[in-house]
């Protein structure tokens, strides 16, 4: 009976999604609606009126304003703008040694933000140019670029596995080690995409080594030390026991803006286009954490929960079946569904599976997030895709880029094998802790 | 009309700036705690208290009517493709009607709460320090109650384009 009810809510959902519904007040009007239907409505008041508080109420969350702005300063201040020339300087003999060199430079500039989108932004400004000039494809270029900037939600800090920790009750630093493994992981699957695609197809990515007029290597690297004390500061720190995981958040937001301010990047309009935009996600991301938090006691409430569970158990899915389903799921839901969305709507219903099944925690986060960002490259709603048509629209139309997308794509399918096969890779690092 | 949605969008960016402030305070809190916990071994009492009453709940939800304003809600836009401009603008005032109905209801019901909370003058303790926390349950019936009135009037008058971002 309530079950149903449980059934009809997950449905009811997806339809008000569908219906333009904005994802936080779906999540809020379901469980209202349903809670009232089953218990009445002093219980559906109850949630309603204790979950914002309670919700938002919580320390572990305060990180993600924290590393937000710490992204938004690092990209808009240009600190983190030295990086790329950096990466070419160590990579040049290697051919297509600019594609690589960009995805090294998305996994560095990762590590002081925690945003997939920022760093396709921030990277597809100045590779992409330099790429075509140089003789790539605009279409490889493009995808190489929106690809490696889902690197950025993977090495920590990384926003996406902050919430995830925070609903799946488990250790956010254990998460973000497991993000470093999956993060490097990504870059070196790309960069082996890179490698076969100047082999097999030399007329869109050219193999010759780089030029090494101009690039002076001491130089490029020295240049890059505002990132480098930055991740210091903020991941000595935090392993050295001198803060916690939360707090380094607020030390890497007020590292970047002293940093931005001493060598003389940082301006007014800078800082007011970062707090803009750190108010703007953190702001839309709580609501839909509220939102998912009153949706997971709903159907916890109906015994939907638990009734997936013991079904999943009882069906006798092995553990690759089980995983198959999720991945299947993920893909399709981020066809869809900006990566929140998509990781809030579906955790109410997964972490209890998980849970009785014995999976570790640690590992789906680290998969979970992977998931989230590959869907963040596929049509039709591709995220990444689209910040990189805004920002080089001069050399790619859309339909362009998620064509440059495929081949990593295909990586993304090898690395998600991967993880799934061998979850003690993943778990080794966090393991340590 | 003009002038009423000139004054709101004055209004809601007076918002942002409130939870631009909270953002900096947690910030600058948290990095100070951090150095007088580890330098002078005197931490500020009831920095999570604070931080987790105070700060979270001001920077999540004072700013929702401008993040409504400002079309920072995040939606799904699938089948806006395959919508004509007629069924689009329909679904837009359905969403802001079931928008304001839901926020309404969200701002009566913490406003309960915030009523109780003040008779009953709530707290938490921090060690052995008494840290008020009922004026922070204030915050989410205002956020919540400014929120529904900017999408009323957004039934009336048309809203800006959304851009996504993440």
């Amino acid at each position: 009976m309530s079950i149903a009810t449980g059934f009809f809510g997950v449905i009811a959902l997806f339809v008000l999604l569908a219906l333009r519904m904005p994802v936080a007040l779906a999540l809020i009007a379901v469980p209202f609606g349903g809670i009232t239907y089953m218990l009445g409505i002093t219980p559906a008041i109850g949630i309603l009126s204790n979950t914002p508080f309670s919700f938002v109420a919580n320390w572990t969350l305060s990180a993600v304003p924290m590393f937000l702005l710490m992204g938004f300063v690092s990209y808009h201040s240009g600190l983190t703008g030295g990086l790329f020339d950096a990466a070419k300087a160590v990579l040049r003999r290697v051919p297509g040694a600019l594609a690589i060199s960009s995805i090294f430079a998305c996994s560095g500039f990762a590590a002081v933000c925690g945003s997939s989108l920022a760093t396709a932004a921030a990277m597809g400004r100045i590779a992409i140019p330099e790429m075509v000039k140089s003789g790539y494809s605009a279409s490889f270029a493009s995808g190489a670029i929106a690809a490696g900037g889902t690197i950025g939600a993977l090495i920590p800090p990384s926003i996406l596995m902050i919430i995830y920790g925070v609903f799946a009750e488990t250790s956010v630093t254990k998460v973000f080690m497991g993000g470093v493994t999956i993060g490097l992981l990504t870059a070196v699957a790309y960069s082996i995409v890179v490698l076969l695609t100047c082999w097999l197809r030399p007329d869109i990515a050219p193999p010759r080594p780089l030029d090494a007029e101009g690039l002076d290597t001491k130089k490029a690297i020295l240049n890059i030390w505002p990132v480098l004390l930055l991740m210091v500061i903020v991941f000595g720190g935090l392993f050295s026991g001198f803060f916690t995981a939360t707090e380094a958040g607020a030390v890497g937001a007020l590292g970047a803006i002293i940093i931005g301010v001493v060598t003389k990047r940082m301006s007014v309009t800078i800082f007011k286009t970062s707090m803009i935009e750190t108010l703007q996600t953190s702001a839309s991301l709580f609501i839909i954490g509220v939102g998912a938090a009153m949706f997971t006691r709903f159907l916890g409430l109906t015994g939907l929960s638990s009734f997936i569970s013991s079904a999943v158990s009882g069906a006798d899915l092995g553990y690759v079946q089980l995983m198959l389903i999720v991945v299947v799921l993920y893909l399709i839901l981020g066809m869809f569904m900006e990566p929140f969305g998509a990781m809030l709507v579906t955790l109410p219903v997964l972490l209890p599976i998980f849970r009785a099944q014995g999976i570790d925690l640690v590992w789906f986060g680290v998969l979970c997030v992977k998931l989230l960002e590959i869907g963040m490259i596929t049509p039709p709603v591709g995220l990444n895709v689209f910040v990189i048509r805004n920002v080089a629209s001069k050399y790619a139309t859309v339909a362009q880029i998620f064509k440059g997308v495929i081949p990593f794509l295909i990586a993304d399918i090898f690395v998600v094998i991967f993880v799934i096969a061998f979850p003690a890779f993943i778990l080794f690092l966090p393991s340590l802790l | 009309m003009h002038r009423l949605i000139l004054l709101q969008d004055r209004l809601l960016a007076g918002l942002a700036i409130l939870g631009g402030i909270a953002t900096i305070t947690l910030m600058l809190h948290v990095g100070a705690d951090i150095l007088m916990r580890n330098f002078f071994n005197a931490p500020i009492p009831a920095t999570y208290e604070i931080v987790t009453h105070y700060y979270m709940i001001a920077l999540a939800f004072i700013p929702l009517a401008w993040l409504e304003r400002s079309g920072g809600m995040v939606q799904v836009e699938v089948l806006e493709g395959v919508m004509s401009p007629a069924m689009v603008r329909f679904s837009d005032l359905m969403v802001s009607l079931l928008s304001t109905i839901i926020y309404a209801a969200l701002a009566w019901v913490t406003f309960e709460t915030a009523i109780r909370g003040f008779h009953t003058g709530t707290f938490v303790m921090a060690q052995s320090t008494r840290l008020p926390t009922w004026p922070a349950f204030w915050l989410p019936p205002i956020g919540f109650g400014l929120a529904a009135l900017v999408t009323t009037l957004r039934m009336i008058a048309p809203s800006p384009t959304k851009e996504p971002f993440a």
